[in-house]
This record gives structure tokens, sequence and C-alpha cells, in this order.
């Protein structure tokens, strides 16, 4: 009985419909938020006392390089599922939150190298955070290049899971490199032993930051999951329904 | 607003970050967006091939 919820979510119809309700609920507040955030760390955040206004890339860096972890983690949790439960949907999620996750890793290396340069002197240095971040955007092309090698949708769902569970390792590794070695990277910019390491008028404009663009995500994955289902099922008859409706 | 712009000199890293930030969130929009147009126009076609028969 308590398992009835885990069995739906393997019902494709079910997912793309729970999907289309979904999506706005998500996507307007992602969009407010991340507005507000915008307000608070442009304009209404004061000038950093040692990095003055470069400060301010954190606002959309941090947050970037959120996602960057949280989309990799969450294609492992759905490989592994998949892998286990044989659970197509799962293998949908996975496929879907990909390119969003390479896209913000992306993002966070450029931002990161728009920050260096005039903090560091430098856009790009062999840093461990920065490595293993890099090498966190290798795993995601050779996760979407693994899939698209594969005829065989099966196949392509199993080798690609077993890469998203295998290379999730580099998460850990990715969050605590600056802490585990000497890095030219800042140390945690939000929490620090359980404090906060920044005044309330730079913190509230990246947390509400972070929970935009992890709504952003949320509200992208459900649109992209709705595309991946329909394109695995169909032929199912339910689809068929769907459209021609 | 003049200052605001400049960013105490460092306009040329902070305008770029968020422009390249701000893209990468359209363009997700606009890949998911097809995505989905995309396989609803491939099960379309499929029913009409089935209609067809």
């Amino acid at each position: 009985m308590a398992w009835t919820w885990f069995h739906r979510l393997a019902s494709p119809p079910h997912i793309y419909r729970t999907a289309a309700r979904l999506t706005p609920w998500f996507a307007w507040p992602a969009a407010l938020l991340i507005v507000a955030g915008l307000i608070g760390g442009l304009w209404l955040a004061p000038p950093d006392y040692q990095q003055g206004d470069a400060y301010r890339i954190m606002y959309v860096h941090a947050p970037s390089a959120w996602l960057s972890l949280l989309v990799y983690t969450i294609m492992a949790v759905a490989g592994g599922i998949g892998l286990i439960w044989r659970m197509k949907v799962a293998h949908a999620v996975a496929a879907a939150a990909a390119p969003i996750g390479a896209s913000f890793t992306l993002a966070t290396l450029v931002t990161g190298s728009l920050w260096g340069k005039p903090m560091w002197g430098t856009y790009w240095q062999w840093d461990p955070r920065l490595t293993s971040e890099l090498l966190l955007f290798f795993l995601y092309l050779g996760y979407m290049g693994l899939r698209s090698a594969f005829e065989d949708l099966q196949r392509a769902d199993r080798a690609s899971a077993v890469l998203a569970v295998v290379g999730v390792i580099n998460v850990p590794i990715i969050h605590y490199s600056v802490v585990w070695w000497n890095s030219l990277h800042q140390g945690p910019s939000v929490m620090y032993l359980g404090k906060p390491t920044m005044p309330p008028s730079m913190l509230v404009p990246l947390l509400l930051m972070f929970l935009g663009f992890t709504l952003f995500f949320a509200a992208v994955l459900l649109v992209r999951l709705r595309g991946e289902v329909l394109l695995r099922e169909r032929s199912a008859h339910w689809v068929l329904e769907e459209v021609g409706a | 607003m003049m200052r605001f712009l400049d960013m105490g000199g460092y306009y040329p890293w902070v305008w770029p970050s968020f422009a390249v930030t701000l893209a990468v969130m359209g363009l997700n929009v606009y890949w998911a967006r097809r995505l989905l147009a995309q396989a609803r126009r491939t099960a379309l076609r499929r029913l009409q091939m089935q209609e067809e028969k």
C-alpha cells in the first residue's frame, strides 16, 4: 500500500500528465525568485570590502555550480533506480536532466573564469575545484555521447546509467576539494561550520537565486521529461490519444 | 546609472557572467520546448499513418 506512489511513478502516462500539471507551479515561482535575487544581488547588496563589485558574479556562479552538482546526483540516483527496478521513466529522467546539467556546468566554468581574471589574475588555473568541475563537464558530455552511440534505447539507458552511477563519486570530490586540498578557490560561500559567512544583505539574494535556479531546473526538467516520455512511448495507445485530442 | 553599469570597474567580467548565465537559461527553455514539440510531431505523424491504414 505504502509503495503505491512509487509504482505510479513508473507509469509513463501518469508521469506525463503530472509533469504537465506541475510545470507552471515551478516555472512562475522560479521567475519571481530569480528576478528578486537579481534585484537584491545587483542593486541592494553592498559591494564586498575585498572584492568590490566583482563578487556579484557569485549570484549566478554559485547557483549554477549548485545545479551542476545537483543535476548529476539526480541523474545518478535515477540511473540507479532504472538499473535496479528497470524503471523506464527513471532512465527518461536521467536522459532529460543531462543537457540541463551540462549547460549549467559550462556556465559555472565560464562565470568562474570571468571571476578568476580580476581576482586571481588568470582565467584558468589547474586548481582542484576547477579541475574537478571540468571533469564533471566531461562526464556530462560522456553521458550524452554514450547515449547517442547506441541505437537500442535499452542498451543506451543501461550503459549511460552505469556511467552516471560511477561518475557520481566526483560530486563529493568537487564539493570538498576546497577543504581537502590547498585551493585558490575560496572556501564554502554560504555556510561554514553551520554559520553564514556573509551578512543578510548579501546572503538573502543569494539564497533567492539558489531556490530560483532549483525551481527553474525542475520546470525545465518536467518539460524535457514529457518530451522524453512521448518519444519513448510514441507507439503507445495513450500517446496517440494524447496528441490526437 | 553609469556607476551601476560600471560595477566599480569590474563591468568587463560582471556583465558577461550574467549574460552567459541568462543565455544558458534561455537556451534551456528553448531546447526543452523544442524537444516536446518534436516528440508531439513524431507521435502525431504515427497517428496519421495509422489512420491512413
